[in-house]
């Protein structure tokens, strides 16, 4: 007598591959003469053939690269109203990333003392220290620093050259980025490594303002001496020289109960810094900022990228002799928040066979953004049956499609995300079924708009990296487009599986206020582009995907009455990219059409986060 | 640590989290979100996380749970065969439903499932890492994923049984 209870367990671990030969051979007789155990185990192995198929999913490069470009953005402006050191670290950061130029000069000490104005909030007493320092810093040829530590606000080391003569800034980074920049040729050139890329840029006369430090420095004074440090000034030594040491210390700073010390070493005939030390302990003692920085005075710098330890055949990017590039991307950028600067647009995203699945609403008032999103089916309901009552539902416009939302919106079975973004808070929340809505996630980031992809502006302005580089093609040349190419190394991710080298295309169309007209992405394991020829020895070739194209192209635009243009129809199509280099057919996968107006009124309250459910 | 350590973090890692609420929720729109969510819940505690904390393992678990967390949300009905009308009268079991479908069904039976059967199921048969793998990320025993797992499949195949045939 089979106990078919203990029979059932048996064919879960026959399916799963659990079993020894001599259970497989009884198990396998079994279900041979019992049509109830063979159609359970046909139903375990149907689960995880359907399970298995998901291994093979992953994201796309520009699909990535979207996702990070949009975290950091959002990082990098965040600013937690109830952890105000984070506020700090976006000084640091607009140092590093956004002002590169203007505060190419003493870039670490001015960072470092930044670091420190914004931890000490403001306190130095002893002017004139600070002046001698200034006046000091000014009268020599070069200027090497080394900034190291600093867990929390840096990480690890950065190492800056200032020729105050030869007025030339040089810079390592930390995240193995080096810097370049020579106001006398007015270039910039910034090596990314990632890409083995020398990006190359214009820089605009008097950009480097040599005089920074000394500005930076007063200001930083005069904030200082509005607090109420303690400063001690003392003589002592540092790495085997008698020096002044300043120590500048607060104590309980903001009220809660965290100490800060700054220890400046000073030549005491030069007065030039040769060294600092920073320090902040919480109220348990616990070290929550800890940096150092050396100075030193060398009588030459770097003359140029390559002195630095930058590859030679490291590919040129950007524009070297023109403005071409950069001014492109300034105009590209330009274009983009007028035309998209107040609007409200619904996109419609329709699998191949036209059916409707999603429906987003993007609402956008300068800073303030909101998209919600609608799942236009139930969970589990059969999309092409439904399809056509659906159809009706929707409508076709507008109006119609804005109505069916806001129907959508109360009804209790709906799928709905909203992404609200009022200009400092970001606040997100969804139809949580039954159970009304879920709780919101609020978070204050005065750096950005983190809502999801797929709004207007993605849509039809993608972002495209300062890396990049305009390039001249066939597609391009037939269609009056600027083709502006990017490029992707592929590697090897933690679960062994290999991510294609990409090149990334946009074509933007300069009489259609640089919309992106089309963008291709390509996916290949032999890319010519890929610095690391062996980059897939010893991979599983299973774990390789296989070559792919994706084109997105807006096949239907319009000019509204503003001016501007704007898409209505976007079709992504994929294949894949056979041996012989050409691709087969592409696919049609998914159509978006959008339906922008720019002239309705915002509904009431529609930006204001105290009105969204789930509160 | 720095935001510097913090991007090093989204660099080295990003990529699974992406890639794993992807496999989870097969939507690459939902999956970002997912992405977004889970590093965004670290930086906002970023001061507060020591060096000795295994990233990979913490990752997966973060992600695993937001991503049913997500799938819950939108679960708006129970998928259970009277709700809805998954069969036509065809004679093949899943003529009608197409594969898509059957993977959101997957998605709506990972989402009722306890919470530590749905980590078993997806780190074990989604991202294929083994037994010893599984117990390290979950801090549990190889005998407790295996038994999870077990119980795991043999509830998905109950509550999918109208469309597995």
């Amino acid at each position: 007598m089979i106990d078919h209870k203990h029979m059932r367990e048996q064919l879960v671990s026959f399916a799963l591959g659990e079993l020894s030969e001599s259970e497989r051979v009884t198990v396998s007789a079994h279900v041979g003469a019992c049509e109830r155990c063979r159609a359970e185990l046909t139903r375990l192995e149907k689960l995880l053939h359907c399970a298995g198929r998901r291994k093979d999913l992953s994201a796309d490069e520009p699909q990535y690269e979207s996702a990070r470009a949009g975290l950091l953005a959002v990082v990098g402006g965040l600013a937690c109203p109830e952890h105000p050191a984070r506020a700090r670290v976006a000084i640091w950061r607009a140092i590093m990333r956004k002002r590169p130029v203007r505060l190419a000069a003493a870039a670490v000490i001015v960072a470092a003392l930044l670091i420190s104005l914004s931890h000490f909030n403001g306190t130095v007493v002893k002017a004139v220290e600070f002046e001698e320092i200034t006046q000091a810093m000014q009268q020599v040829p070069w200027l090497h620093a080394r900034g190291a530590g600093f867990e929390r606000q840096i990480g690890g080391v950065a190492e800056q050259w200032i020729g105050f003569a030869s007025k030339i800034h040089a810079g390592k980074w930390a995240n193995g980025k080096v810097s370049f920049a020579s106001e006398k040729d007015h270039k910039q050139f910034v090596y990314d490594p990632n890409s083995n890329t020398i990006t190359v840029r214009y820089l605009e006369a008097s950009a480097i303002d040599l005089t920074s430090p000394a500005t930076l420095l007063t200001s930083m004074h005069k904030l200082l001496a509005e607090q109420g440090a303690q400063v001690s000034v003392r003589r002592g030594s540092y790495q085997g020289r008698k020096v002044q040491v300043q120590d500048i210390t607060l104590s309980n700073v903001g009220g809660h109960g965290e100490s800060q010390a700054l220890t400046l070493y000073v030549d005491p005939e030069s007065k030039l810094l040769y060294g600092a030390k920073i320090e902040a302990v919480d109220a348990a003692g616990k070290v929550v900022m800890a940096g150092t920085i050396t100075f030193d005075y060398p009588s030459s710098g770097p003359q140029s990228i390559y002195d630095l330890g930058v590859p030679r055949d490291a590919r040129i990017g950007g524009d070297g002799t023109q403005t071409g590039f950069q001014t492109l991307l300034e105009q590209y950028r330009r274009m983009r928040a007028e035309a998209t600067n107040e609007y409200i647009a619904i996109i419609t995203h329709a699998a191949n066979d036209g059916i409707v699945t999603r429906l987003d609403v993007d609402y956008r008032s300068g800073r303030k953004h909101r998209l919600e999103r609608h799942s236009v089916f139930h969970s589990g309901e059969v999309l092409d049956r439904l399809w056509p009552q659906y159809k009706e539902q929707l409508g076709n416009t507008f109006d119609s499609l804005l109505s069916w939302t806001r129907r959508h919106y109360d009804d209790p079975r709906a799928g709905v995300s909203i992404y609200l973004y009022d200009g400092g808070y970001y606040c997100s929340t969804r139809q949580n079924g039954e159970n009304g809505w879920s709780k919101q996630d609020k978070l204050y980031l005065p750096g950005g708009d983190p809502a999801p992809s797929i709004s207007l502006v993605d849509v039809a302005w993608p972002r495209i990296v300062s890396t990049a580089r305009i390039i001249e093609d066939d597609y391009a040349r037939q269609n009056g487009l600027i083709c502006i190419e990017s490029l992707s190394q592929g590697h090897v991710d933690p679960r062994e599986w290999a991510s294609l080298p990409g090149r990334f295309l946009s074509y933007l169309d300069p009489s259609w206020d640089y919309l992106c007209r089309r963008r291709v992405t390509e996916r290949r394991p032999d890319a010519d582009w890929q610095q690391d020829k062996d980059w897939l020895a010893g991979v599983d070739p299973n774990k390789v995907r296989d070559s792919s194209i994706t084109v997105d192209e807006i096949t239907e635009a319009f000019q509204a009455p503003n001016g501007h243009w704007y898409p209505k129809v976007v079709v992504e199509r994929s294949g894949g990219i056979r041996e012989d280099d050409r691709h087969t057919p592409l696919r049609t996968s998914t159509t978006k059409r959008i339906y922008p107006n720019l002239s309705l009124e915002f509904p009431e309250g529609i930006f204001d986060i105290d009105k969204l459910p789930g509160q | 640590m720095s935001d510097s350590r913090f991007e090093e973090l989204v660099d080295v890692h990003g990529r699974n989290v992406l890639n794993v609420a992807l496999r989870i929720l097969g939507d690459a729109d939902l999956a970002r979100d997912v992405y977004q969510e889970v590093f965004l819940a670290i930086w906002r505690r970023w001061h507060k996380y020591d060096g000795s904390l295994n990233w990979g393992a913490y990752l997966y678990r973060v992600t695993v749970r937001k991503a049913l967390e997500l799938a819950r949300a939108r679960r708006s009905m129970p998928a259970s065969p009277d709700d809805g009308e998954p069969q036509s009268t065809g004679a093949e079991p899943d003529m009608g439903l197409r594969v898509g479908e059957l993977q959101q069904r997957l998605t709506a039976a990972l989402a009722r499932l306890p919470k530590r059967q749905a980590d078993v199921f997806i780190l074990s048969r989604i991202e294929g890492l083994d037994h010893a793998a599984v117990a390290e990320i979950l801090g549990c025993s190889r005998n407790s994923v295996r038994v999870c797992l077990h119980r795991a499949v043999q509830q998905l195949a109950r509550e999918m049984s109208d469309y597995l045939g």
